[in-house]
């Protein structure tokens, strides 16, 4: 297994993803604080709230699981790297790009809680304040422990996710791809209401169990990695790799 | 040694794109893969390269199986006709990793050769013309120095000059750094002075696999007025026959090399092109006259 050379292209391409990321943050933090100040000083007495690290790194690790995994199963085999190797190389690239998110998510907390004591009129929250600190500003470090883990879990699934949904419309022909297209906001509007009957109270159950604390929720996303994880492995191991 | 192809057999759908190929490609050996379009020979070095999973069958390179094992892909390049780079990739950012998963690539060499093709390696690997991006591809064949180099079509979209340029790098390589090349093309005429070892699939099938001169030896074309080409060659293995006006070329196969033609004929060796298009017309009536047959 060429995990070496594999690791090392995909590792500058996280790094390079994490420190587009960070700008990006950045430059919309300050542009909240710019807002604050300037509602301070026109004598405004509203908070102005951002919570988008969280989701903004979900979302980002979504969209890179969609993306990279075609584009690395190309540019590996082209390069004598085979499936087995494309594979586990996602799986350190996700861990490597999660580690990166979450480390930022608590530099992000760090920061925010700074801010928060010059700008008293700004209200900056993520994820696990948010859930299991009543979106206290700052946070002890056991609790910077557990966002960080929470935060790898939530960043995990989401890659693995996104690359599930790549590989699935890769290697469905035309006709099923359509058919599941459609079939997603079916279900999401017809559907889930449609059975929610037979469905709250096992939900309700799960949302309950993960309202106890941070690691029930962590235990459910890892359980839907490893689930999705198992699946993205039996897709990629007989895939067939095509050309643009 | 070498790579070894057995019983590989591949359908999409209702197409048999392979059937049972058995093939041996030895070790520095250049190898001529020659068939119509469709006929299988993408589909044959996709499987050579793991891209592809045969329906049955199996290759094996210095022995080991290919399925899924880098060790063993690694040995492999395979230039093709479609991109496997990603969309935003420059050209020398490309030839920087291929240095990270070819320990052997030549960089100086690649890029030696983008200035005599001229390929600007600023650009973005996707933004090359048809010419170029075979040109791109063809670089990196020629630089990563792998024990098996698969050829797909390498002088596509080029022009004489760049084709000429490509022909004598290649030469230049095998002589260099001698290696088992293979190369599928249309373009038989252009590629029979290379290679020394002719494959020829039809319809997903090897039909013909001999060095080149055992394939062309005792094959002669023969031409001159209809009549006196008409009389020379009654007896004798005719592959094939061309009639223009009053004259007639006939393709024989098996005839040696000193017997005597008549005056007013002209004997000449048979190219490697003649004899595929030749091999390829007696196929098609092969199956012609066996469909009549059935029906």
């Amino acid at each position: 297994m060429n995990l070496r050379a594999a690791s090392l292209y995909k590792s500058k391409n996280a790094l390079k993803s994490a420190g587009a990321y960070f700008i990006v943050l950045l430059l919309i933090l300050l542009a909240v604080i710019a807002i604050a100040r300037i509602n301070v000083s026109n004598g405004g007495s509203s908070y102005v709230t951002f919570s988008g690290y969280t989701i903004g790194a979900w979302v980002m690790m979504l969209v890179m699981g969609i993306t990279a995994i075609r584009e690395d199963l190309r540019f590996f085999i082209q390069n004598g790297i085979g499936r087995r190797t494309a594979f586990v190389t996602q799986w350190v690239a996700a861990l490597e790009l999660a580690v990166l998110l979450a480390v930022g998510g608590q530099l992000f907390q760090f920061l925010a809680n700074a801010i928060a004591q010059s700008v008293p009129n700004i209200r900056i929250g993520e994820l696990y304040s948010m859930l299991y600190a009543q979106g206290a500003m700052s946070l002890s470090l056991w609790q910077h422990v557990e966002s960080f883990v929470l935060y790898l879990g939530f960043l995990l699934m989401a890659y693995m996710g996104g690359m599930f949904f790549s590989l699935l419309f890769y290697v469905l022909n035309k006709t099923m791809q359509v058919v599941i297209a459609v079939s997603i906001p079916f279900l999401l509007f017809v559907g889930i209401p449609f059975l929610w009957p037979y469905f709250s109270a096992p939900l309700t159950a799960l949302y309950q169990f993960c309202s106890v604390n941070s690691w029930n929720l962590l235990l459910v996303f890892l359980i839907i990695t490893a689930v999705i994880g198992a699946v993205n492995g039996l897709i990629t191991r007989r895939i067939h790799i095509r050309g643009l | 040694m070498g790579i070894e192809i057995s019983k590989i057999s591949k359908r999409f759908g209702s197409t048999c794109a392979l059937r049972e190929v058995d093939l041996e490609l030895k070790e520095q050996g250049l190898y001529g893969l020659l068939g119509n379009n469709g006929a299988g020979k993408t589909t044959l070095f996709n499987v050579i390269t793991n891209r592809l999973y045969p329906d049955s069958g199996s290759v094996r390179v210095d022995g080991a199986e290919t399925a899924d094992r880098d060790d063993v892909l690694g040995k492999i390049y395979m230039m093709g006709e479609e991109n496997y780079y990603p969309e935003d990739m420059k050209v020398r950012k490309a030839f920087e990793l291929t240095s990270l998963f070819y320990p052997a690539f030549d960089k100086a060499r690649a890029l030696e050769l983008s200035r005599q093709f001229g390929i600007d390696t600023k650009k973005k690997i996707t933004k090359l013309s048809t010419g170029y991006a075979s040109i791109f591809r063809m670089i990196l064949a020629l630089c990563v120095n792998t024990p098996y180099l698969l050829l797909d079509e390498p002088v596509l979209g080029l022009d004489a000059r760049h084709r000429d340029m490509f022909y004598k790098a290649l030469i230049e390589k095998f002589a260099e750094t001698p290696c088992t090349v293979v190369i599928s093309t249309h373009l038989i005429q252009e590629v029979a002075h290379i290679i020394g070892h002719a494959v020829v699939i039809r319809d997903g099938a090897i039909i013909k696999d001999a060095p080149t001169e055992t394939l062309l030896e005792g094959c002669w074309s023969i031409s001159g007025p209809r009549d006196k080409v008409a009389d020379f060659v009654r007896g004798k293995n005719a592959v094939e026959e061309s009639i223009i006006g009053g004259l007639s070329s006939v393709l024989l196969d098996g005839l040696a090399e000193d017997v005597p033609i008549p005056d007013g004929l002209e004997k000449q060796k048979a190219t490697l092109q003649d004899y595929f298009i030749a091999l390829m017309d007696k196929e098609e009536q092969r199956d012609e006259s066996s469909c009549s047959q059935s029906i």
